[in-house]
Formats: structure tokens, sequence, C-alpha cells
């Protein structure tokens, strides 16, 4: 056998192959794929966001603060002095009336251009893409408009709760919690006095490696104002080649647009369907967000199975108290996937991996600047009765025997080149979790064969009780048309964050020992 | 500077490894990033290109089947939950799926089989050697069952290990081992050669 295989091998290499890729193709390819994905974006993004693990939304002022500040987080090993300097730079921000920030961004030869306006004052902030995508958020009015440039269409929906009131101060809590966790990590960073513009200025630095990346930040901070007036980023991969660079500048003005038109929204685009979800459905969604607030902070184990077989374990924070005001984030701080349930427990059990896992997940508090690993089902209705929220909202009922007394909360909605529909459904005697969560694209879908319709359900399987009695969504299993397996949430378990330390292998342990039922 | 084929391999090997390591984030990013997804399909190429030139014999071909194999990509790279390692394997398993739907569909096998054999006609004439067995090669390879065509092409063209035949092939080591065993005494028989034609 080796012996055949020696000599085909011979035989192999003595044959000439006209094999050499032809740019041309490869470039019209390209465009061509290009093209294709312009198109698709649209859709992608709704169903994405549906279907998977659900990327939270932090108000944008945040993302982009906490942006600048990955440079920065790091830059000291003195919590006092990140704590402070960082406190310093906010109470000076939010003193002023208006906050503007550029942010432009080079990826390859790809270029993009982001602006942001942030009244704390006014409740109001704005964003503009290069792409001409603009929104508007107004908190004291508690509407949010979207344009979008393809279309040349304002979309108008209520903001639901108080996000925006209330995020002015979540979005900087929620900074100083993330940058207290990151100064437990330890890096090296440099801070040099300098001048910025003829003015005195601060300037922080540092690198950090995360996922065979680098990563370079600069911030400079106006000495005198406490402010940030310049940023700069840098990543690199493993090999050192530049993968993104970006700039952002930072200006404090003392008046910022006064509507969506004044970001740069044509005067003749079309607006279209404001629909502000009933009264009746407004109760639900706030019954709903009520008690998710109740829940608490927890540390949580949870090991999602796919529809391959492979299995994820993951450990994440979920915090839901008022003390965190933003509810529902949940944080990854460390997965380790398998290509089978069984394989995963023998590896982690058997082979000793447990205080391996315990010990690497030691250094991802913090390194994960975006919440990522979300329980889903959990928060998507408020989000979309709030950022989505443009379609027609409706209770509905159901007398199937499971879903009875549950309140469905349902939405046609009407995107750009698609109508789906959107059913939660409330469980009252759960918390008001969402125990089922249905989403269909009301026209064929591209991936699914002769014109079906795709159809993704995700449902609650078993629900778990915390200490403190509250309900919790413990098993989760999603299926999509055209997909024949079960994709699953074998098991969430969650201990509450004061008990439970993701580096403690006890806790793992324990968390192992309930989701999968062995000693 | 002349480097033998297998250094030239265990090069491109080793390359592979490296573009595969950076392959994760760059997946996850190309999920929403069309400038990611661009480096992604630049990495990948080529090489899902030269597999497909291996497995059809016929570039204008093998173009075509590349361009369906990342236009599968872009549909389906939301669903792809795997491993750096297993993004390459899953190209392979979609540019396989892809090139023996080509051949089914289209009943190419046997006009392809045709043509081999005219070919060799007109080059035993022309008396090139490497074309004489690249004509030799392709009529023996057509005449495998897909599967087998697949096992041979990934383990000598694009040097693959039996672990990854198994995982493009949805099988296990073993019985790939098994397979590649019988493919190869039928090639041998088919050529009726010692593969030293």
């Amino acid at each position: 056998m080796k012996n055949n295989e020696k000599q085909f091998e011979d035989f192999v290499r003595g044959i000439k192959f006209d094999d050499t890729p032809g740019p041309s193709h490869r470039n019209k390819l390209e465009q061509d794929l290009l093209g294709i994905l312009a198109k698709q974006s649209q859709r992608q993004k709704i169903w994405r966001m549906i279907l998977k693990t659900k990327i939270a939304k932090i108000a944008i002022a945040a993302v982009i603060i906490i942006a600048v500040v990955i440079g920065l987080h790091l830059h000291t090993g003195s919590v006092r002095l990140t704590t402070l300097a960082f406190a310093k730079m906010i109470e000076a921000m939010k003193e002023k009336p208006w906050m503007h920030i550029v942010m432009e961004s080079v990826r390859g030869k790809a270029e993009e251009r982001f602006e942001v306006w942030i009244s704390f004052e006014s409740q109001v902030y704005a964003s503009k893409r290069s792409s001409g995508q603009i929104k508007y958020g107004d908190g004291q009015r508690h509407r949010f408009y979207a344009y979008e440039p393809d279309t040349e269409t304002i979309t108008i929906s209520s903001i639901f709760d108080d996000e925006i009131t209330k995020g002015a101060t979540s979005v900087w809590n929620f900074g100083e919690t993330w940058l207290r966790q990151l100064a437990k990590l330890s890096t090296e960073f440099t801070k040099e006095i300098g001048q910025y513009n003829g003015r005195d200025a601060k300037v922080y630095m540092s690198k950090m490696s995360r996922n065979e990346r680098t990563y370079e930040a600069m911030l400079i901070m106006d000495t005198e104002r406490n402010l940030p007036v310049f940023g700069h980023q840098k990543s690199f991969d493993s090999n050192g080649n530049l993968i993104k660079e970006k700039d952002l500048y930072f200006e404090y003005l003392e008046e910022g647009p006064a509507s969506v038109y004044d970001v740069g929204v044509p005067k003749d685009a079309k607006v279209v369907y404001l629909a502000c979800p009933s009264h009746e459905l407004a109760d639900v969604a706030a019954e709903h967000d009520k008690r998710r607030r109740q829940l608490g902070d927890f540390r949580g184990v949870t090991i999602f199975t796919g529809g391959q077989g492979q299995a994820t374990l993951t450990i994440f924070e979920y915090l839901a108290s008022e003390n965190q005001r933003r509810h529902g984030i949940s944080v990854g701080l460390g997965n380790y996937q398998s290509k089978s349930l069984d394989e995963l427990v023998e590896s982690l059990v058997s082979a000793g991996c447990l205080p391996l896992l315990a010990a690497t997940s030691k250094g991802f508090p913090g390194v994960v600047v975006f919440p990522c690993y979300e329980i889903p089902l959990e928060p998507t209705m408020a989000d979309y009765i709030r950022d989505y929220g443009v379609g027609e909202w409706k209770i509905v009922t159901n007398d199937a025997p499971e879903l009875s007394n549950q309140i469905g909360c349902q939405l046609k909605s009407y995107s750009a080149d698609a109508v789906s529909l959107h059913t939660w459904w409330v469980d009252p005697e759960h918390d008001y979790w969402v125990s089922q969560f249905t989403y269909e694209l009301l026209e064929p879908h591209a991936n699914l064969e002769d014109g079906a319709i795709l159809k993704s359900q995700c449902q609650v399987v078993e629900f778990g009780k915390t200490g403190g009695g509250c309900s919790y969504p413990r098993r989760i299993a999603m299926r999509s048309s055209g997909e024949k397996d079960i994709e699953e949430y074998y098991g969430i378990y969650l201990e509450k964050i004061t008990d439970a330390k993701d580096t403690d292998i006890v806790f793992l342990s324990k968390a192992l020992g309930a989701l999968l039922q062995f000693e | 500077m002349i480097v033998s084929a297998s250094k030239l391999r265990r090069i491109i090997s080793l390359d592979n490894e490296s573009k595969a390591a950076n392959d994760g984030q760059l997946i996850a990013e190309a999920r929403s990033d069309p400038a990611a997804f661009v480096q992604l399909y630049r990495r990948h190429y080529d090489a899902i290109f030269r597999y497909c030139v291996h497995r059809l014999f016929e570039r204008h071909i093998a173009e075509d089947i590349t361009a369906e194999v990342f236009l599968k990509v872009v549909e389906n790279l939301h669903r792809f939950k795997g491993s750096k390692q297993q993004f390459r394997n899953w190209l392979y398993k979609i540019a396989t799926n892809a090139a023996n739907d080509h051949l089914r569909k289209t009943a190419r096998r046997d006009g392809l089989l045709k043509g081999a054999r005219q070919q060799i006609g007109s080059q035993i004439a022309d008396c090139r050697e490497t074309s004489e067995k690249l004509a030799f090669l392709r009529e023996a390879m057509f005449s495998l069952k897909p599967r087998y065509q697949t096992i041979i092409t990934l383990r000598f063209f694009e040097n693959l290990k039996l672990t990854e035949i198994a995982e493009v092939l949805a099988s296990n080591p073993g019985t790939v081992r098994s397979q590649l065993a019988r493919a190869l005494t039928k090639l041998r028989k088919i050529l009726a050669t010692d593969f030293t034609v």
C-alpha cells in the first residue's frame, strides 16, 4: 500500500498541470461577490441578529469611547489611577453641551468615516456613516429616526423605554465597570507629556495582544480640560502586517444637530410607517424589562451543541441588576470548543482540562469589549421595539396547550427588501421570559430550495430557578427550516456573580455537574 | 534556486497553516465586513481553483466551479461555526460537492472520457510525455467513483492528511485509508502499469 502511494506520488510529480490561477477571473469573481454581499447585508443583518448569538447594542457613545480607551484601558497596574483618570475625563465630557467625534478607519483599500454627535444635556445622539446611513435618537421625545440612503427613506419608531435618558449614565457606568475588570490585568503602558495643537497634552500609549492580533492605541488628552482630543488605533496580524488603522478626532461644540435633517438627510426623503406598539403591548414589554432587572448579576456557564454535533462551552457574565442599569448584558469570558459533546466532557474532565480552562479564562475579562454571548431570546423584544419597531405590532393568542396562557407579541416588519414576521411568546408564569420566538421571512429565501420560506424558531425547553427564585431559560433549542439538526443550548448554569469566580475550578465543576448530570 | 517538489509542497503547506491561523478572526469579521471577506477570499481562491483543476482537468470549468464555491460561501458563511481549520475543509467540501454535481448533472463524465481518449491519440502522436501522462491520468481518474477521485485529488494534489480528508468527506480516517488503497489499486489496473508510465 505504502509502495503504491509512493509510486503514485512519483507518477503525479511528473505531470504538468496548467493550474496557475488567472488574475482576471479572480478579480472579476471578487467584484461579483462584493456586489452580492452588498445586496445581502440588509437581509442578513436582520436575520443573523435574531437567530444566533446576539451582539447586544450598547449606546454608540460607549462603543466609541471604549474603542478609544481600549488602548488606555490597561495603562496602569494601579486600579485607582485608571479609574480616577477615566472618571475625570468622563465628567469633563458630560459638562460639554455637545461632543462631536469623527472616526476614520482604513482596512486595506476600504475606507470608512463615521461621525457621532452626543449631547448629554438634551439627550440626543446622532450618527452618520460614509455609506450615507444616518441615525438620530431623541431621548426627550422618545423618537428614533433611521435614514437608509438606498431607499431614501426615514423610518421613525418610538423609543420604547427611557434607555436614552438612562443611557447617558449607564453608558459611563458600563465603561467604568469594564475598566475595573481591565484594571485587574497588567500590561505595559506609557504616559508622556507633550503638546497637541499648541496645548499641553498627555499622551497615553499601550499595546496588547489578543487572538493572534496585536493592537496599538494612543489617546491624547488635553491636560487642562481633561478631554480627549485625538485617538489612534492600529491592529496587526500575527505576521506584523497592518490590518486596520483608525483615527479619532474629538470636538466639543456649543450646538449640535437639532433634527435628523441637520445631520444630512435630504428634506424630500420619504418618511414611512410610524407605528408605535399598542399600550397593552408596551405594558408587556415593560414588565418583561422590569423582571429582567430583578434577576441580578450572575456568572454563568453554558454548553451549546451545534447542528453538526460540535459542542462549545462558554463562560459568561449576565449582568441584569439595577446597578448595571443596562440589563441583559452578557459578557463572554472564555470558551472551549470540541467536535462533540462527549469529546468536550472527556477532555474537560478526564484529561484534566478544567484547571486549564479555569486558568485561561483568567485572561479574558475586559478583553471582550463588546458583549458577545447573549442568552438568546432575552432582550430582543425591547430592542426591536426600540430600534426596529417599524411595522405592524399586535398582540396575538394561540390555543395550543403550550402557548394558551402566554402573550404573543407580533411584529410584521418591513425592511428595505424583505417582509418578515417576528413573534415573541412571553410567559407570565416564568417571570415574563420569552419562552418561544419565531421568525418568518415572508418571501422565498435564497438559501432554501424551491422557493421555501425561511422560518426559524428558538424555544425554551426547560426553565431553571436561581437561588433567589427567579426563572431563567435553562435549555434552549433553535431550529431553522432547511437545517436538519437542532442547535441547542444544552444547558445554562448561573451562579451569583458575588459567589462565583470564573477562574474557580469549584464553580466550573459545579456548573458542569449541573449541566451534564455527573459528579 | 531549484526547490524540490516535496519541499515546495511542504512550504505551501506551512504557508497554508499560518494563513489558517489567522482565519478564525477573519471568518468572524467576514460575516459582516466585506473587506474582511475579500481577504478571506484572496487567501483561499488559489487553493480552491487548483483543487478544481485537479479534479476536473479543465481550466474554464474549474473557474466556474470555483465561482460556485465562493457564491455558496457568501450565502452560508453566517451558518459556518467551525474552526479555522474546518473552514478550509468546508471549502474543499463545497468544491467537492460542486465538482461531483457538475460531473453528474451535465453528464460531462462520458464526454470527458471520450475527449480524453481522443486527446491521448493526438498526444501520443505528439510524443509529449507529460501531456500523455496527464491524459492517461485524466482518463483513469474519471473512470473512478467520484468519492475515489476526491480522495486521490485531496491526498496527492492538495496534500491533505487522511484525517483532513475524512473531515471533508464526513467519514473517518480508517475508512478513507482503505478507500485510498482501493482507489490506488484500481488506478494501477486502469493504467495497466506500476505508475511509471
